[in-house]
């Protein structure tokens, strides 16, 4: 049997998009925009676990972006793993909600805890309570929008 | 300095940011984040340009990081205030319907108020902090201003407050109150000011225009510019220690000398309008029969008043336009809308205040305090006024009372506070 589309592959290769080139770069792009998509639900919110890890680095100390996201990775919040430009997306949305508070030290950026941002980190801590005014469910309800 | 591969990430978050005013903090606090992510992958022995690869790949895609930014940073609108702003314009028409001057102020009264919003306008969307290095042109030529009233300017009712220019008279002591406020919001950013000798000549800069608006004489003004600079001060950022001396100092010497100087060179016409406020029967012939015909008028209106044409009692009360537009207001249309009318004042002032805390530039925060300030105490004061519980003085309702230059001041007072809230997420804040 002589199948017709046997060598197609190659001989369009050859002709068609002999002057195509996809580069690796390129690859990646697409891959990252299809993933994107794919998971575009759980993207637009941030999960739980992330916002209050973020609460719990900054409980003791201010800290910039960077040390920020060095200590998620250091207690294995992967969250922001490959994409940690978004990291500054929820620090600025938590700061909208006066959740954190920022200052400019030395041309970097600080955030800290407000009093509100307190309360959710110690209502998140204790179990038990189902009516609470600081519960992350809420404040996450909020950040979604 | 910074690395064009750093650059190309950064143009690209930003070409999906709107608000320009944000750029810089954005690119500031994601190339910081570059540059530590570059070293930890140098410290690896990864080359140069190797690491600096890397870390941009690590930022993940920069248009969906610059989408989201520009949906945190969109500049904001105090939507409230100028809901609030409209309803308080419709009202100042009421003290002009079925009043003693006229229709014609009907007309007056609507090209103003198209012009205090286009002032309104104008001030939101200017950048406020263009503004913070000119204090000393503010201060001067506010200063020149009010020399100049007191030279050339032109007397009504015994106050020099208006000066004419081929026709048209401006009240100029509103617009060097408007100056003062901006210098003064200026200065306190300045905390270098408040240092030794300089404390000295910040003191004396701030007794000048007090001086002036007293000669003109203008009493209400001082108050208001007294109130004014003193509540910036006590929210500026300068040490607690040259804040306490200044206020203390401030207060001091206007216990001691202002107020006797007040009463006695004033002369008979401050003191009496001051004690027939305590006890109008006694000067029922003088400056007490004012009160006692509130009072009357007062008494009468009812919950729902004598309606805008109904009574023509109250037209025997003078300036009731213009100062005494809340008693005629609260004759015609009654207790009820007497007292929304001051919930509705009450809300706009807390609403500006909150607007304050939540500034984070120092500049910005002055601004909304001062001018706050500026909006609060003729409210007050003429609101007590006009139920009697405070000396009849000059002092005209914000927004309400009938007044060109007024209007158009306040309307600019409340385009700052805007502008100061519209950036309020932008701003960089200042460095404590």
């Amino acid at each position: 049997m002589n199948d017709p589309f046997l060598n197609f592959k190659k001989s369009m290769r050859k002709n068609v998009f002999k002057d195509f080139s996809f580069t690796d770069e390129r690859k990646v792009r697409v891959n990252e925009a299809i993933q994107a998509k794919r998971s575009s639900s759980t993207l637009h919110s941030f999960s739980k676990d992330t916002i209050l890890a973020i609460l719990k680095s900054l409980q003791l100390e201010a800290k910039h972006g960077f040390e920020i996201s060095t200590q998620l990775f250091q207690i294995e919040e992967h969250y922001f793993l490959h994409n940690e430009g978004q990291l500054y997306t929820l620090l600025h949305l938590l700061e909208n909600k006066e959740v954190l508070v920022s200052m400019w030290r030395a041309d970097k950026k600080y955030y800290a805890l407000t009093t509100k941002g307190r309360k959710y980190l110690s209502s998140a801590s204790k179990k038990g309570y189902v009516k609470q005014p600081y519960l992350l469910k809420e404040l996450l309800k909020e950040v979604s929008l | 300095m910074s690395s064009p591969i750093f650059n190309e990430f950064l143009a690209k978050v930003i070409s999906k940011v709107k608000s320009k005013e944000a750029h810089k903090m954005i690119e500031k606090e994601l190339h910081h984040h570059l540059l530590e992510l570059s070293q930890s992958f140098q410290n690896r022995e990864d080359s140069r340009e190797k690491a600096e690869e890397k870390a941009v790949q690590e930022m993940g895609n920069p248009y969906s990081i610059g989408e989201r930014l520009n949906k945190l940073h969109k500049p904001r609108m105090d939507w409230m205030l100028i809901i609030m702003f409209t309803i308080i314009g419709a009202i100042s028409f009421l003290p002009l319907i079925g009043n003693a001057p006229g229709s014609i102020f009907l007309e007056k009264q609507a090209i103003w108020f198209s012009l205090g919003t286009i002032v309104l306008i104008s001030f939101l969307f200017f950048d406020y902090r263009k503004l913070k290095n000119w204090w000393l042109f503010f201060y001067s030529s506010g200063v020149l201003l009010l020399l100049y009233i007191l030279v050339f300017g032109v007397s009504a009712a015994g106050v020099k407050r208006w000066v004419s220019f081929g026709g048209i008279t401006v009240d100029a002591a509103t617009i060097s109150m408007l100056l003062f406020f901006l210098a003064w919001s200026g200065i306190f950013t300045k905390s270098d000011m408040f240092h030794g000798w300089k404390q000295g000549l910040m003191f004396g800069l701030f007794w000048i225009p007090f001086l002036l608006f007293m000669i003109l004489p203008s009493f209400p003004y001082s108050i208001f510019y007294f109130f004014c600079v003193l509540m910036m001060l006590t929210f500026s950022h300068i040490s607690k220690k040259s804040k306490v001396i200044m206020i203390t100092a401030k207060l001091t010497t206007c216990l001691l000398f202002i107020l006797p100087i007040l009463i006695k060179f004033r002369g008979f016409l401050l003191s009496e309008k001051l004690f027939s406020f305590l006890s109008p029967e006694e000067y029922v012939n003088g400056p007490g029969y004012m009160y006692i015909l509130i009072k009357e008028f007062l008494a009468d209106a009812g919950w729902l008043g004598n309606g805008l044409n109904g009574n023509s009692a109250i037209q025997s009360l003078p300036d009731a336009h213009t100062d005494f537009a809340f008693p005629y207001l609260v004759h015609s249309l009654g207790w009820a809308f007497g007292i929304f009318l001051c919930i509705l004042l009450i809300l706009f002032i807390w609403k500006i205040s909150r607007n304050a805390s939540k500034t984070k530039d120092s500049y910005g925060r002055l601004l909304v305090v001062g001018g706050a300030t500026l909006i609060a105490v003729p409210a007050i004061w003429n609101i007590l006024m006009g139920l009697g519980f405070a000396p009849i003085i000059g002092v005209s309702l914000p927004f309400i009372s009938y007044g060109g230059t007024t209007l158009l001041f306040y309307s600019a007072v409340l385009g700052i506070i805007l502008s100061v809230y519209r950036r309020k997420d932008i701003v960089e804040p200042s460095e404590i």
